[in-house]
């Protein structure tokens, strides 16, 4: 008999005995659903984060910032030297032959949590200028108006507004020098500006007596516009910015976050995975002794020990890629698209198809780990001493 | 006690199994330990939390500001028993991956917060040399900083007074990091910002500390301070310290739901290992259970030795999971990731320890229930004559 062939009937039988050793084979499905459910539910929060860091990113945009700033919220660009900014190669130009730029002002405000009584969060107040939304063609109304320029307006991120109590088109926010009306909801497809508040640069600089800018994000001209960008703004040092792709920039200012989170998927599910793998262990073991009789006819009637060890790995493969299943939909079910904030950070978790693989690969490593010594055990058992044993 | 050797013997009857449920249950409970602690350290940062203690800041962090004017005006409140002015900026020393949070106090922060580990003589050395600050340990080891040293350091904003932006710091002394500021401290002369920083910003206060007379009016006395200023040219946005520190790394995690949920698995999975061995070892052994009920045990006799046998690995695998997540967790303390995001350590306390315990011992008796449950139904005739 080819091997194959061999391996394919003495699965099949173990697998149809399955039902009989249900409560050993549940210890597997329910110790790899709750590792894998809870690897993939912390890693969605990673994914989550890095999906929404990508989606604002854009890698035909690039932001400028004073060499001694490593973020935006660090930056100042005083409006004396915008004008030379804007005018550098690489960026790209509308019809008139205007720099596509938006200089932004970024600032912070403390505002209410919903529901009442939970404790006060950030928010973060992004000033643009009216023709740079340019930049931004992704941004756009879904409600009321956008706001004027000059006028003393603020528009909201939809993903801001089931955060925060006091955002909705129509309320009044408190400012430095008066209250200032919503006038618009807006989203941007889901990126980082989506939970976040929106003014005109210029009005919210004069209310907050600033006369620097913090960024200026950029159009790029065409793939070489970047470089094109850099060496300009190498060759006038005065200036003291720099420009960095926008993708990099956000890739770059999420790495420790990103890296935390996944950190710490790893390390919990590497415990529950352990965990699970004694228990995957301890089930194939006493399947491997359940079937003695089994095995033992099979070998007398002249199967391969291969056979027999394939069909045990298979076992604990079937029912451990189970397990994973299950935990892979609960973990969808409970927080796919969940909305969370973090910090000033909201953003959706998300269980990609990529979760997905690695929950699969977790548990088909825990599976092989846990089937293979009792395979070996079912492969060398002693035949004579096996079929005498009633 | 005169059961133990029949469950010891029940135990090694399969050692493997045995050894590898218990093996099982040392993972569930090393993160069940780990987690569980976590929500204790939290627990614990809430209740440190003065009640009396209330924090005044601009409605907008960071463009807002308050004013002297409004200081003494809060100053005079008769609700108010201590009050401290403080502010910071955003630096580096040498290299912009150095970071650095300058965090300027005047002489009220003294009584305003006095968890804050300065010496008074300390104090006073603070206030006797402007550009001097103390770093605690932690700071100290990460900027390789020593007292004596210089320490300037680079703001893109505000620059000083003179134009420049470098602000020559020296290092007075290197104090213990308390747990509560585990991001590290850095801490200056508020008068020397005062003076330092441009004309435009002189008098303008960045945070106002408070401590009340009667803590229980903390959550009213904030409302009635932004009902006070809301129309003012400095609109406050006033929390107490209680609602600060939920803020913190709390609500960035949601540290209650994540631990919760994780904890639960681990006990979800040795739930049905545990149940399931003991059902089986009880399965394989029910003539010794009919000779048992035979020779004249009770039935919460036959009852008591399945839990006990079911119990045995809970309760040894929490005690040497608990063991093993205090040593992660000292391993742990140290790594520079949980700095950055300023999460604590967990804290593996004796009440932690109870608690994994207890969790045991009700994983232990809801997966022995049900063998134990058969046996003492057990009919002694039908069990022997198989």
């Amino acid at each position: 008999m080819n091997a194959l062939r061999q391996i394919a009937a003495v699965t099949g039988l173990s697998l149809r005995n399955l039902p009989s050793r249900l409560g050993p084979s549940l210890v597997i499905v329910a110790g790899m659903a709750a590792a894998i459910g809870v690897l993939i539910a912390i890693l969605s929060l990673a994914a989550g984060y890095a999906e929404l860091q990508r989606r604002t990113g854009d890698p035909e945009r690039a932001i400028i910032l004073p060499q001694t700033a490593d973020t935006e919220g660090a930056g100042a660009i005083s409006r004396g030297v915008l004008g030379d900014i804007i005018a550098m190669p690489g960026i790209a130009r509308d019809k008139d032959g205007a720099g596509l730029a938006d200089p932004e002002y970024v600032s912070i405000l403390l505002a209410n949590r919903r529901p009442a009584g939970r404790a006060p969060g950030l928010a973060t107040l992004r000033g643009m200028v009216r023709k740079g939304l340019a930049v931004r063609p992704e941004l756009k109304i879904v409600a009321g108006r956008m706001f004027l320029p000059g006028a003393r307006e603020l528009i909201v991120g939809i993903a801001l507004q089931p955060e925060f109590r006091g955002f909705e088109v129509g309320d009044k926010v408190i400012m430095q020098d008066g209250q200032w009306p919503i006038v618009g909801s807006f989203t941007t497809g889901g990126d980082v500006l989506e939970g976040q508040i929106i003014g005109d640069a210029a009005t919210l600089m004069s209310a907050a007596k600033r006369n620097a800018f913090n960024s200026v994000i950029v159009r790029l001209d065409g793939p070489n516009g970047l470089k094109a960008l850099q060496q300009a703004l190498a060759a006038r040092p005065r200036l003291a910015v720099r420009a960095e792709r926008q993708s990099e920039y956000y890739e770059r200012t999420s790495q420790d976050t990103a890296g935390f989170f996944h950190a710490v998927a790893y390390a919990v599910g590497g415990i529950m995975a352990l965990g699970a793998l004694f228990g995957a262990l301890n089930t194939m073991y006493s399947a491997v002794g359940a079937r003695t009789q089994e095995i033992a006819t099979l070998r007398a009637l002249g199967f391969g020990g291969t056979a027999v060890a394939v069909s045990v790995i298979a076992e604990s493969i079937l029912l451990a890629l189970a397990g994973a299943l299950i935990g892979i939909g609960l973990a969808w079910a409970l927080f796919n698209g969940q909305s969370y904030a973090f910090g000033e950070v909201l953003f959706h978790l998300a269980v990609s198809p990529a979760l997905v693989a690695v929950g699969l690969a977790w548990a088909l490593a825990v599976a092989l780990l846990g089937g293979i010594l009792p395979a070996i055990r079912a492969a060398r058992l002693p035949v004579v001493d096996a079929l005498r044993a009633t | 006690m005169r059961y133990f050797p029949l469950v010891w013997a029940a135990l090694w009857r399969k050692p493997l199994r045995t050894i590898l449920t218990f093996l099982a249950a040392v993972a569930a409970f090393t993160l069940f330990g780990l987690t569980i602690g976590l929500n204790a350290t939290y627990a614990g940062m809430l209740a440190r939390a003065r009640a009396d203690r209330v924090y005044i800041n601009p409605h907008f962090l960071e463009f807002g500001f308050l004013t002297r004017a409004q200081r003494d005006q809060v100053a005079r409140m008769a609700e108010v028993r201590e009050i401290g002015v403080s502010d910071f900026f955003l630096g580096y020393y040498r290299d912009p991956k150095n970071e650095v949070v300058p965090w300027f106090m005047d002489q009220g922060m003294r009584r305003a917060y006095p968890e804050l580990p300065l010496t008074p003589a300390q104090w006073d050395q603070l206030q006797a040399n402007p550009s001097g600050v103390f770093l605690d340990n932690r700071t100290a080891a990460r900027l390789r900083l020593k007292a004596g040293d210089n320490m300037p350091v680079m703001t893109s904003a505000p620059s000083r007074r003179d134009g420049s932006s470098l602000w020559p710091f020296h290092v007075l002394g290197v104090v213990e990091n308390p747990p509560w500021a585990r991001g590290g401290l850095t801490l200056a002369n508020y008068d020397f910002y005062e003076q330092a920083r441009p004309l435009a910003q002189a008098g303008h206060v960045g945070q106002l500390t408070i401590l009340l007379k009667d803590p229980t009016r903390a959550a009213a006395f904030t409302d009635q301070i932004d009902r006070t200023f809301a129309s003012s040219p400095n609109p406050t946005f006033a929390v107490t310290d209680k609602a600060t520190q939920q803020n913190g790394a709390i609500a960035r995690f949601n540290i209650p739901l994540v631990t919760r949920g994780v904890s639960a698995a681990g006990l979800f999975m040795i739930l049905f290992l545990i149940a399931n061995t003991i059902a089986q070892s009880v399965r394989e052994r029910v003539a010794e259970f009919a000779v048992l009920k035979t020779l004249g045990f009770s039935d919460l006799g036959v009852m008591t030795l399945v839990f006990v046998e079911a119990a045995f690995p809970c309760l040894l695998g929490a005690l040497v999971g608990f063991g093993i997540a205090m040593a992660l967790a000292s391993k742990i303390a140290g790594l520079g990731a949980l700095q950055k995001m300023a999460v604590a350590p967990p804290t593996l306390s004796l009440g932690v320890l109870t608690v994994a315990l207890v969790f045991a011992a009700l994983v232990a008796f809801a997966s022995a229930a049900m063998p134990a449950w058969r046996i003492r139904r057990l009919d002694i005739a039908t069990a022997l004559r198989r």
